[in-house]
């Protein structure tokens, strides 16, 4: 089964199945499962010029996006032969979201970029860096000299790098709220179901009898609101 | 040292609470970005992570021979952070995103004591506030 997290292979979910999310690294390593697939030739073709930057670039404009779109749904039974589940209901929404994700991640990047850059800054020069990239370096150094010994931020942050890793598709999805109260994060984002939906794993859809993932509605968060992640912030 | 905190209109009285001689020196921003963030987008974050430091990726490889709960969360308390890099950190706190720091400002400030308690938020809020800056196209889905 591809996962999007392709850094970190996921087992397939045991009973369910794993709606696929088309950032770069997946829809790239989907390709090159289809590539040695032994037809498909026409799709092949398709998609011979498809590497992650151009998916990447694709991802972050509309008509790129709308040529992805396309070419996934119309492919998604081949898709399907190499484990990759598109779900054409919630696909254009899906991509709108990663690209828009992607632009922000650069936005971001480009200050931890140029925060590193003022590592060297001291004195005078670092004093006055308010509202800077000095600044957000001074607050990177100090979070990470307590974080890494702060309870509770470090619990978070491995959790989310669990999250990230291991838990898509994975074993315990299902048991995701059991594990915030084991590391006791439901106690301080006010409960299990609160703390899931701040780091959440990607949730699996159990397969029919006889039918395939399209049979069945796409997971919708649940019910609700919770403080903090309904409202802004 | 970094003595402004960019605090939140709800988080503000938090603050104001705190004793004239702990607040003594500090100051407070608003902070005026506003982010919603939801399932589907911190989802889409942590799909996004991509992470180098062996330290992290060898977490991974051991949580995922783990065969129960209670051993992954075992294995999450047992970790530390200590020789990660920064900009590792960094990429950590951009999947968690801003709304689980406010969660974690919240639950610090009013257990604040001393400057040292103040100084750490003030970091926190700073990641925030430029986590904050940088969620601009997600802010408008």
């Amino acid at each position: 089964m591809i996962s999007a997290t392709q850094d970190f292979p996921q087992a397939a979910p045991e009973g369910g199945i794993e709606i696929f999310v088309p950032t770069p690294r997946g829809i790239d390593a989907a390709f090159e499962q289809v590539r040695v697939l032994p037809n498909h030739v026409e799709f092949k073709e398709r998609i011979a010029d498809y590497d992650r930057d151009r998916i990447h670039t694709m991802l972050k404009s509309v008509e790129g996006q709308h040529e992805l779109v396309d070419l996934l749904v119309s492919q998604q039974d081949t898709l399907q032969e190499v484990g990759v589940n598109i779900d054409p209901t919630v696909l254009q929404s899906q991509i709108e979201m990663v690209g828009a994700t992607l632009e922000d991640m650069e936005q971001y990047d480009e200050l931890v970029r140029e925060a590193e850059g003022l590592a060297q800054e001291t004195g005078e020069a670092a004093k006055e860096a308010e509202e800077s990239p000095g600044m957000f370096r001074r607050a990177l150094n100090a979070v990470g000299g307590f974080a890494k010994k702060h309870p509770i931020v470090t619990t978070l942050l491995v959790t989310a790098l669990a999250a990230a890793g291991v838990a898509a598709g994975f074993y315990f999805t299902g048991n995701w709220e059991l594990l915030m109260t084991s590391v006791g994060l439901d106690k301080w984002i006010g409960g299990a179901g609160a703390a899931g939906e701040l780091i959440p794993p990607t949730p699996t859809t159990p397969p029919l009898p006889g039918g395939g993932v399209f049979e069945i509605p796409p997971p919708t968060s649940p019910p609700g609101s919770i403080p903090g992640i309904d409202t802004p912030v | 040292m970094m003595t402004t905190l960019y605090l939140l209109a709800g988080e503000q009285p938090l603050f104001d609470a705190l004793s004239a001689k702990v607040k003594e020196g500090w100051s407070v921003k608003e902070e005026t970005k506003n982010f919603t963030d939801s399932p589907d987008k911190a989802r889409t974050r942590l799909h996004l992570l991509h992470l180098e430091d062996p330290k992290m990726l060898q977490f991974i490889e051991e949580a995922k021979k783990k065969e129960s709960v209670e051993d992954v969360a075992a294995l999450i308390q047992d970790t530390d952070l200590s020789g990660v890099s920064e900009r590792e950190l960094a990429k950590l706190f951009f999947a968690l995103g801003p709304t689980t720091l406010s969660v974690i400002i919240a639950s610090m400030l009013p257990k604040v004591k001393k400057d040292e308690d103040l100084s750490q938020i003030v970091a926190i809020a700073t990641v925030r506030h430029f986590l904050l800056s940088s969620l601009i196209h997600t802010a408008q889905l």
